[in-house]
């Protein structure tokens, strides 16, 4: 019997997905583990597979629309079945936004290729991402929206030339010609501390990506939403520098940021009212410690996120923030990498920032902004002395945390940082 | 409250271009003329000059139809006919600026522009205020003492253009594009015309290869060419006019023809009250063409060499677009190509050879004759060649030159290579169809890196 093909529910998080293209037409034969599309949603492009056999026999929505999850996208069937009905059907709805999409679940949506589910009738999906042997292009996740290569230069081409001979990034030149086109001179100007005279360039509108679009939501969202206030402590981290150089020397190498999503996983746990979400009934304490670690990316930011981080080993820990991290520079991440944090720790401590503030990263009630740890005058027992000292805010969603709340929180995060031999208990 | 945003004083093109441009970018504009719209090149020069050479072409061809098997009767040439046509053709560009003003809304104001200082212009009795006063007036013929002309027998461009009956002779002093161009026009009509150049070669701006071809086939037409010899005085007498040239030798014509180069047009535009300031008879302009005084702006020939009517239409959008607040590469004179209408053609951009080796630049030559072209033998124009001249690490295009029949339009490739910076084995990479002679221009690339197949 003919009926609807429908767009599948990618990631948690997605609203709705574009038709990136149609992988097969209207009177294909289909078998199980074809892919019928592409499909880009707010994170990530991935195929569209069916898992049953039957026809494609009509493509509702054309390549490049947006519908939600759960609209029709075709019709499938036996083959020459009338499709009028369902035609007309269609013709009468409205994509609009699917209820407001569940929370976040434990199990997300990847279903392995090679296990079709034959017990539903006609059942589709996103495959899990496979990235062996298939091009950038078609396999990174957010392709199509924005790429992980530079963007396109406009260069001549012997600019082009010079700057691979020279090793010069075309990204680092300035160009000169219409449009910022880059020519010769500006390649020779570069790095030569040459003076050059910069030109106004014409206003340029570029596309938001998805990955922006959902930054834009979702922030928006959190700023407007959630009545936020914030806590900055100033910690002493002489013993967490001497602590690290030590694991060093022993052989384990963790980077400050591993220690600071140590301390506060373990904070977490001695306060557990921070570990929680806001919800109109109930507030939403999470059983497990879930750290969000942002990660910055050309064009825009995405964040992992370490399971159970109270409970492993800090080696082990700094591994899978490693891998996660690179996975999602390289854009592999699956949709159940970055969903779910139960606590978010953003760091710009490695660009010199001293202290800044972060929005909360919904539904989690609670963010950590970490600043520069750095080497500044302190006062000790009277004296003036230099002490390794960093900067640390905590934004608060004021209706899960209250003010002592949060400051018992940080006061076990300053205890951990402090005595940080406690992370190895 | 300003009258205008951009006032522009002449309508060449450069001035009307400006007009235009500035009226497209949402500026009120309002152009100023006290003649035909259009200028010298729409009106006196490239244009009509382009009509009348098509003339020369065709009977100069007609002598050699029997070569194409088409015999003909008796060949006449009514000369006055010659000159209405090409009439006809200026009329009609000096009514499609008219038109594209008012599609573009650009106010048209007769009479003569005199800047008053302070952003107004005087023409006739009205005071017109505007933001930003382009100069655009042009140039004319210049000439030397010991010469002038009376337009009747002593010419200048202005005259001879118009000139509605052949002379039997003439004198044409100077082998510049003007010179060259009526020395063909008037040759091929039937003409006995001697050129005179005090430079030691006929187009002497152009590569001496060049200039060498051009000498040869000029000779071969017919066109006495004396060069390397300047001229002392021009005089009318009875019979028509008297040469006399710097070695003592004397000629004799009834028309003489002064084509020694232009004079910018910097009179009685009230220059000096507005406090803009001249160089070496030129209005002094720095790279967005702004002259001394502040909100005045000078383009085309007005604001110096080279006297070209691209060149004026480049410095229109350069100005109207920094005005505009938008941005807009420098010109870059050595991308401003040249072209000369006789028969050959000829073309060319950037450094000639000497150019490359007096600034000492390692280079390679790639020439190829159109002789060895397989379409320009089936047309039978076999004459001159393409130079051009790579060098750098990149084998970028220094200079390009071509003689023969669609010299001019056969260097826009060239001047996009130079331009875009192509290189040459990029260049190389663009598939030439065949058979043209853009082949030739190809096969002149490939030869300086060595790889021509066809030669």
């Amino acid at each position: 019997m003919a009926q609807f093909f429908e767009m599948p529910q990618a990631t948690p998080t997605m609203e709705t997905g574009t038709i990136a293209s149609w992988e097969k037409q209207p009177g294909d034969a289909l078998a199980p583990g074809d892919i019928v599309a592409v499909v880009e949603t707010d994170k990530a492009a991935a195929d569209v597979e069916i898992f049953d056999k039957t026809t494609l026999l009509k493509i509702l929505v054309p390549e490049g629309d947006d519908v939600p999850a759960g609209f029709p996208i075709a019709i499938i069937g036996n083959e020459g079945e009338d499709t009028a009905e369902l035609e007309a059907r269609f013709a009468s709805m409205e994509p609009v936004a699917a209820e407001a999409a569940p929370e976040p679940t434990p199990e997300p949506v990847p279903v392995p290729a090679s296990e079709p589910e034959p017990a539903t009738p006609v059942s589709a999906g996103f495959t899990a991402p496979t990235w062996e042997g298939r091009t950038l292009d078609s396999a990174i996740m957010e392709l199509g929206t924005f790429s992980v290569e530079e963007p396109a230069v406009r260069a001549s081409p012997v600019a082009r030339r010079m700057a691979k001979e020279r090793g010069i990034s075309l990204q680092s030149v300035v160009g000169s010609g219409p449009h910022g086109r880059i020519v010769k001179a500006d390649v020779e100007a570069t790095g030569t501390g040459a003076r050059r005279t910069l030109r106004r360039l014409p206003d340029e509108q570029v596309r938001n990506s998805k990955m922006r679009k959902v930054i834009a939501s979702r922030l928006k969202e959190s700023y407007l939403d959630a009545p936020a206030f914030f806590l900055t402590a100033n910690l002493e981290c002489d013993r967490l520098v001497d602590f690290r150089t030590q694991l060093k020397e022993a052989g384990t190498k963790v980077s400050y940021n591993d220690l600071v999503v140590k301390a506060m996983a373990l904070a977490l746990r001695e306060v557990p009212e921070c570990n929680a979400a806001w919800g109109e009934d109930a507030i939403t304490r999470y059983g497990g410690v879930d750290i969000g670690v942002a990660v910055a990316l050309p064009d825009g930011l995405i964040t992992p996120v370490v399971r159970d981080a109270d409970q492993k080993d800090l080696a082990s820990m700094s591994a899978e923030i490693r891998d996660l991290a690179g996975r999602a520079k390289d854009r592999k991440l699956d949709a159940a990498d970055y969903t779910g944090a139960s606590f978010t720790i953003s760091n710009l401590g490695m660009m010199d920032i001293e202290q800044f503030t972060a929005i909360l990263n919904p539904p989690a009630a609670g963010i950590l902004a970490v600043g520069s740890l750095q080497q500044e005058p302190v006062v000790i027992e009277g004296d003036l002395g230099i002490g390794w000292r960093m900067r640390v805010t905590m934004t608060c969603d004021h209706r899960v945390i209250d003010g002592a709340l949060g400051a018992r929180l940080l006061q076990a995060f300053r205890a951990n940082i402090e005595n940080p031999l406690r992370m190895l208990l | 409250m300003s009258d205008f945003d951009v006032l522009v004083i002449g309508s060449g093109p450069g001035g009307y271009v400006a007009a235009i441009r500035a009226a497209q970018l949402g500026l009120k504009s309002a152009c100023v003329e006290m003649a035909e719209l259009g200028g010298v090149c729409l009106n006196w020069g490239c244009i009509p000059s382009k009509a009348l050479l098509k003339s020369a072409e065709y009977a100069n061809l007609v002598g050699h139809l029997g070569d194409y098997g088409i015999s003909v009767g008796q060949v006449e040439i009514d000369f006055a006919k010659v000159i209405k046509r090409s009439r006809r053709v200026a009329k009609k560009s000096e009514k499609g600026v008219a038109y594209l003003f008012k599609k573009y809304g650009v106010t048209h104001i007769r009479g003569r522009g005199v800047l008053l200082g302070g952003g107004e212009v005087q023409v006739g009795d009205d005071t017109h205020s505007a933001k930003h006063v382009i100069v655009a007036t042009g140039a004319r013929a210049r000439w030397f003492p010991g010469m002038e002309p009376d337009g009747e027998r002593i010419l200048t461009y202005r005259e001879a253009i118009v000139r509605d009956v052949l002379p039997k002779s003439a004198v044409v002093l100077g082998a510049g594009a003007i010179g060259l161009e009526f020395a063909y026009l008037w040759h091929s009509m039937g003409c006995e015309v001697t050129l005179v150049e005090g430079a030691d070669r006929v187009a002497p701006l152009e590569d001496a290869e060049v200039s060498a071809e051009l000498a040869r086939s000029f000779k071969k037409q017919g066109i006495a060419c004396k060069t390397g010899v300047f001229c002392e005085s021009v005089e009318a007498t009875e019979a028509g006019t008297k040469v006399t040239l710097k070695d003592g030798s004397v000629l004799e014509a009834e028309v003489t023809l002064l084509a020694l180069g232009v004079r910018a047009n910097v009179e009685d535009l009230g220059l000096e009250a507005a406090g803009v300031e001249l160089d070496r008879g030129f209005v002094k302009t720095d790279a967005s063409c702004r002259t001394s005084a502040a909100g005045v702006y000078a383009i085309g020939d007005v604001a110096g060499p080279p006297m070209l009517a691209h060149k004026a239409s480049v410095e229109a959008h350069i100005c109207v677009e920094r005005i505009a607040g938008h941005s807009h590469p420098d010109l870059a004179p050595e991308l401003i190509p040249a072209g000369t209408f006789c028969q050959p053609q000829i073309a060319s951009v950037g450094l000639t050879e000497e150019q490359c080796s007096e600034q000492g630049l390692a280079y390679k030559v790639g020439r190829f004759p159109f002789a060895a072209n397989g379409k320009n033998r089936g047309t039978g124009h076999t004459e001159g060649f393409v130079k051009v001249l790579v060098g750098g690490p990149y084998d970028e295009l220094l200079g390009a030159h071509i003689i023969g029949h669609d010299a001019v339009e056969l260097l826009a490739e060239l001047v996009m290579m130079k331009s875009a910076e192509v290189d040459a084995q990029t260049f190389l990479h663009a598939v030439h169809s065949h058979p043209t002679s853009s082949e030739a221009v190809m096969e002149a690339v490939a030869d300086a890196l060595g790889v021509s197949v066809h030669i």
